[in-house]
């Protein structure tokens, strides 16, 4: 994939982070959950500052960052912290994936960048009470 | 993607040495020990390999653990290297991935 369509493409799974989390985020009893509450809502943050810095980079290149969708598919309702800790995992192992990507198909500072996204999404993924994996991001190579 | 293999190669070198000396961190040394057989395993292109580095002696319980952590994250950072250097795309995402496991293993 170029370098370009590899970033949209990234764009377009923190998009999806962004809104899911937010759900996330709402299906959380801050009260109830602090613990959970907090690494939902510093993951939004992280997804957010992604999305926007990927939006910079996409400009620099004189591109146009896609857009978001109107609405992406929710997961069954998250009525209990375990579903919600699951369905983030989702997130975390699908952005993984994209950043594993984004570091195959970029050079020099983007996949720097890339390379330390991987790492921080594979390390949520953990925070979110995960198992390690072999190859965060790249399960075929397991 | 050789010297990948060495960094890991004398990374196991130096945790078979306290699995060896400490019994009681066998445990803990176990999923470390099978990381990296995994990925030794992708990063086998069938070339020999250079005779290692002494490890040097265990230390003690705390201090060898201790110490084994920090070579760890000194492996990641290796790898993360490696991945920024690599001129094949998929040898850097690959790289880039056991980086990105062993912080995981890290934080666990």
């Amino acid at each position: 994939m170029s370098p370009l369509a590899s970033l949209q493409s990234t764009l377009a799974a923190e998009h999806a982070a962004v809104f899911l989390y937010a759900d996330a985020g709402a299906h959380t009893s801050q009260s109830g959950e602090p613990q959970l509450f907090g690494v939902i809502s510093t993951l939004y943050r992280t997804h957010r500052a992604r999305r926007d810095h990927l939006r910079l980079l996409l400009t620099d290149r004189g591109a146009t960052p896609i857009a978001a969708e109107a609405t992406y598919d929710l997961p069954a309702p998250l009525t209990t912290s375990a579903a919600v800790r699951r369905h983030a995992q989702r997130i975390e192992e699908r952005c993984a994936e994209v950043y594993a990507a984004l570091v195959a198909d970029t050079v020099d500072a983007e996949r720097v960048w890339a390379i330390a996204a991987l790492s921080e999404a594979a390390q949520a993924r953990i925070l979110l009470g995960g198992q390690p994996q072999m190859f965060p991001g790249a399960p075929e190579l397991s | 993607m050789a010297s990948a293999r060495r960094t890991i190669l004398q990374m196991v070198s130096s945790l078979e040495v306290v699995r060896l000396a400490e019994p009681r961190l066998r445990a803990e040394l176990k999923p470390w020990l099978a990381l990296h057989a995994a990925h030794l395993e992708m990063l086998d292109d069938g070339a020999v390999d250079e005779p290692l580095e002494d490890p040097g002696p265990a230390g003690d319980g705390p201090r060898a653990r201790q110490r084994l952590l920090a070579q760890e994250a000194l492996v990641a950072s290796a790898l993360a290297d490696g991945a920024r250097r690599a001129a094949s795309g998929d040898l850097a995402r690959a790289l880039a991935s056991m980086s990105a496991a062993v912080r995981q293993r890290l934080v666990t």
